[in-house]
């Protein structure tokens, strides 16, 4: 069943959860890359990232590989209900 | 909060756009050390035969064996949520590979060139038919990997091994290169 969800709505978070959908279960997309993909500013992805960790619709894992900085980011079950609720809520608008 | 019908539609458009793309890039991360890896062994296994040509079948099956094993080895997290699209990748692999063999039996060929040249061509169709499915990146790897291969069997036959080491295998590995980039 259809469910509006104000967190996911916003443009950015939307594409942010499609990108980390759209992967098999428990795989994570790198920062550098999901930033390139939903095609945001690192400010504005990093913001909006936060959002979504908070709301536990996404884990964020942070680690080095050598000496650089690595983020990576899958969604969670709850994120991927959530956000599969909310494509329903908009496709029966459609109907 | 009210959402329009074309908002609705909008966002919907962008969903399926964003995840294509996500799948597609994943694919292509997943993809690219194997192709790396197969682009050495096509550098030693065609530049060994080069130097060797006598040793052709011996080098061909420790390279192929060794890049298969690296290969299951780096598909092993992949193997391990094994589900029904993964078996369908192993059935495909397998009726190439089957008719690879069936072809080389049916029609035999007559000098050792032949086969080297008619296995990446075998190796470029595959890559343009998943290409065609999977992503426009694979179909220009397989056209360029034919294209290269023609070239080398049409005009440069006495050194086709030698071609096929460094252009072939160079291409494979800076393919693999191009895959990782977003």
């Amino acid at each position: 069943m259809g469910q509006f969800d104000d967190i996911i709505h916003q443009p950015v978070r939307l594409k942010i959860m499609a990108a980390l959908k759209a992967l098999p279960r428990g795989e994570q997309l790198e920062f550098v890359r999901l930033r390139a993909i939903v095609q945001a500013t690192e400010g504005n992805l990093g913001a909006h990232i936060g959002t979504l960790e908070k709301a536990g619709y996404i884990v964020v894992e942070k680690d080095f590989v050598g000496k650089k900085p690595r983020t990576r980011i899958a969604i969670s079950s709850s994120g991927r209900t959530a956000f599969e609720r909310h494509v329903t809520y908009l496709k029966d608008i459609l109907k | 909060m009210t959402i329009s019908k074309e908002q609705a539609k909008s966002a919907l458009q962008d969903l399926q756009q964003v995840g294509d793309r996500s799948a597609t890039l994943y694919k292509y991360t997943r993809i690219s050390p194997h192709l790396i890896l197969w682009g050495c062994v096509w550098m030693s296994g065609y530049g060994l035969s080069d130097a060797f040509p006598s040793q052709t079948g011996l080098i061909w099956l420790i390279a192929n064996s060794i890049g298969a094993a690296i290969s299951i080895y780096l598909a092993r997290a992949w193997f391990r949520g094994i589900g029904q699209a993964n078996w369908r990748v192993g059935y495909a692999i397998l009726s190439i590979l089957t008719f690879t063999v069936a072809t080389v039996a049916i029609l035999p060929p007559h000098a050792g060139r032949q086969i080297a040249a008619f296995i990446p061509m075998v190796i470029a169709t595959t890559y343009v038919l998943v290409g065609i499915w999977h992503g426009r990146r694979l179909v220009i790897l397989g056209t360029l990997t034919g294209a290269l291969t023609l070239l080398g069997y049409f005009l440069l036959y006495s050194h086709f091994n030698l071609w096929m080491a460094v252009v072939g295998g160079g291409a494979l590995v800076l393919a693999g290169a191009w895959l990782k980039r977003v």
